[in-house]
């Protein structure tokens, strides 16, 4: 459809052009920056740090984070001052400009994560012998696990931002304290976090063992990687069904 | 019989206490019609109302007999509209703009484009499509966003103040630009604050003070009204005071007040008999010029808020 190919070609323009894409950078570069000074202070198990550093703080810090720089901007230029009054004087239902969002936010994120999955490979790679299995095979899966992430992290910011003006504070709260926190926490509760899941995915497609991995709980009964995708895909079309639901709502002022 | 271009009844809208527009019913069906009113008068709120943009308290928009609401967007496709706030997109350049436009319409790439760089013309732009919005001056802005909403050759165009910031050339051919849309069929209602650019351009109003609807129709219509109402007519002369004391006498007038040394400003019912009486004394020498105040759009839209409180 026109409409969501034409806001998800502005959104790649505006946030891989120019200085759009900076901030995801700068975020994506975090887990390279920890390995070169962990490496900088002696031998490291390199296949166990680039784990520690991709898993608990590529899922924890660089996910929800590189979300916000990718959705969170669009909705203050479109929404926050009105331009979206454009937007929404074209025939076209409003849901097709939130798509249109979505997938922009999505691909503009993907280099970022592939950023923050490659370059501790390469940065660990530089100081010591690679893992038996060679880098290929982890950094595809952290990959991985981040786009999946994204699609998640940013339907949330799409509602969010299409919900309140404040959509920024919400994001902190939905995606680092409910996601990054509650999903970490030992017990039931981070059942109700996507983090669980992506967690879990992190896992299968890492090929770690259940309590393996220092920095992300240990989940003794992990649900399958199926059930994690179908989950995750749940949330996604939910949170994009109520962002459709608030933009029929919300005053474009 | 085809539904009017837009119809509303008894529109409605508050800003937590502060009311924006209070019921509003009016038809309007082609030709040029001004929607005029001092700032903070409701015009922008009644455009967003209309455009489905802000959701009405109470009451409701039709457009081409299809009621607004963000589930009717396939209206839109005969509907021009520009925002009154600055064009945003800043740091696109005015072609990508006008193309993500066009895209959202329903073209493919290289159709937008073309429509795109065919509205830029429209407006007096061509060639300049390829400058940024953030480095064009405000009277382009204003046309490009005028091109924005000319993109589909929509049968209703709303205009919020768009000719603000534009020089007078452009001023002029925006004007016949409104003018030639309506010859052909269409509809304009464009807001302004600005009387003499409403009156350069069409004599159907809608006046709007308040929130609240002042009244509407023709300018010659709203003069007759308004007739009987006393009138205001400024006199220059050397000795204001004798020629006032003589038209008190006389009932020629209602009332005097001494502006200046050498200004009368006189009140009266009697707009016609006063006229002659103060043509007599310019023949005489005795006053240097007048002026009705009231004839202008102004005067009406002084005595309109006047009684409007």
């Amino acid at each position: 459809m026109n409409a969501v190919a034409a806001l998800r070609s502005y959104v790649l323009r505006r946030r891989l052009g120019g200085v759009g894409s900076l901030p995801g950078l700068a975020v994506a570069l975090v887990p390279a920056g920890i390995a070169a000074a962990v490496a900088w202070h002696g031998e490291v198990d390199a296949r166990a740090l680039y784990l520690r550093l991709a898993g608990p703080l590529g899922l924890g810090f660089v996910l929800p984070f590189l979300s916000m720089f990718a959705t969170l901007p669009v909705f203050g230029e479109l929404w926050d001052r009105g331009a979206v009054g454009y937007v929404f004087t074209r025939p076209v239902p409003r849901w097709a400009p939130l798509l249109g969002i979505h997938q922009g936010a999505v691909l503009a994120g993907l280099p970022a994560a592939l950023l923050a999955a490659a370059a501790p490979a390469a940065v660990l790679s530089a100081v010591g012998p690679p893992p038996a299995t060679g880098w290929l095979e982890p950094v595809a899966a952290v990959f991985a696990v981040l786009a999946a992430g994204l699609v998640v992290d940013c339907a949330l910011c799409v509602l969010l931002g299409a919900w309140s003006r404040r959509a920024i504070l919400w994001a902190m709260f939905v995606l680092v304290v409910w996601g990054s926190v509650v999903g970490n926490l030992p017990g039931s509760l981070r059942g109700a976090s996507p983090h669980r899941y992506l967690a879990a995915l992190f896992r299968h497609w890492t090929g770690i063992g259940a309590d393996e991995l220092r920095g992300l709980p240990p989940d003794p009964e992990p649900p399958t990687a199926p059930i994690c995708l179908l989950v995750l895909a749940g949330i996604t079309v939910a949170a994009l069904f109520l962002a459709w639901r608030a933009a029929r709502r919300r005053d474009i002022l | 019989m085809s539904a009017p271009a837009l119809r509303c009844q008894g529109l409605s809208r508050w800003y937590g206490e502060v009311q924006g527009l209070s019921g509003l019913t009016v038809t309007v069906d082609r030709g040029v019609v001004s929607l005029l009113g001092p700032n903070g008068s409701g015009k922008s709120t009644f455009l967003k109302l209309v455009t489905g943009l802000i959701r009405p308290s109470r009451g409701h928009v039709e457009l081409f007999g299809r009621r607004v609401g963000p589930d009717n967007h396939a209206v839109f496709a005969r509907v021009g509209y520009m925002p009154g706030e600055d064009v945003h997109f800043e740091h696109e350049r005015a072609e990508d703009f006008l193309a993500l436009l066009a895209r959202l319409g329903g073209d493919r790439p290289a159709r937008a484009r073309e429509r795109a760089a065919a509205a830029l013309d429209r407006v007096g732009l061509a060639g300049r499509g390829g400058s940024r919005l953030e480095a064009m001056s405000k009277g382009m802005r204003q046309r490009v966003k005028l091109a924005q909403a000319l993109l589909f050759e929509p049968e209703l165009l709303l205009l919020d103040e768009p000719l603000n910031g534009m020089d007078p050339i452009s001023r002029r051919h925006t004007m016949a630009l409104l003018r030639r849309h309506a010859d052909a069929g269409g509809t304009v209602l464009f807001a302004s604050h600005v009387l003499h650019e409403v009156e350069a351009v069409t004599s159907r109003v809608i006046l709007l003070h308040h929130g609240r609807l002042l009244a509407e129709g023709r300018l010659d219509e709203i003069r007759e009204r308004f007739d009987r109402r006393p009138r205001r007519v400024v006199v220059e002369c050397a000795r204001p005071r004798p020629i006032a004391a003589a038209l008190l006498d006389a009932e020629l007038a209602s009332g005097t007040r001494f502006a200046d040394d050498d200004r009368l400003e006189l009140e009266t019912r009697d707009l016609p008999s006063l006229l002659v009486r103060l043509g007599e004394l310019g023949r005489e020498g005795r006053i240097d010029g007048l002026e009705v105040v009231d004839e202008g759009l102004e005067g009406i839209f002084d005595l309109l808020i006047g009684e409007d409180g």
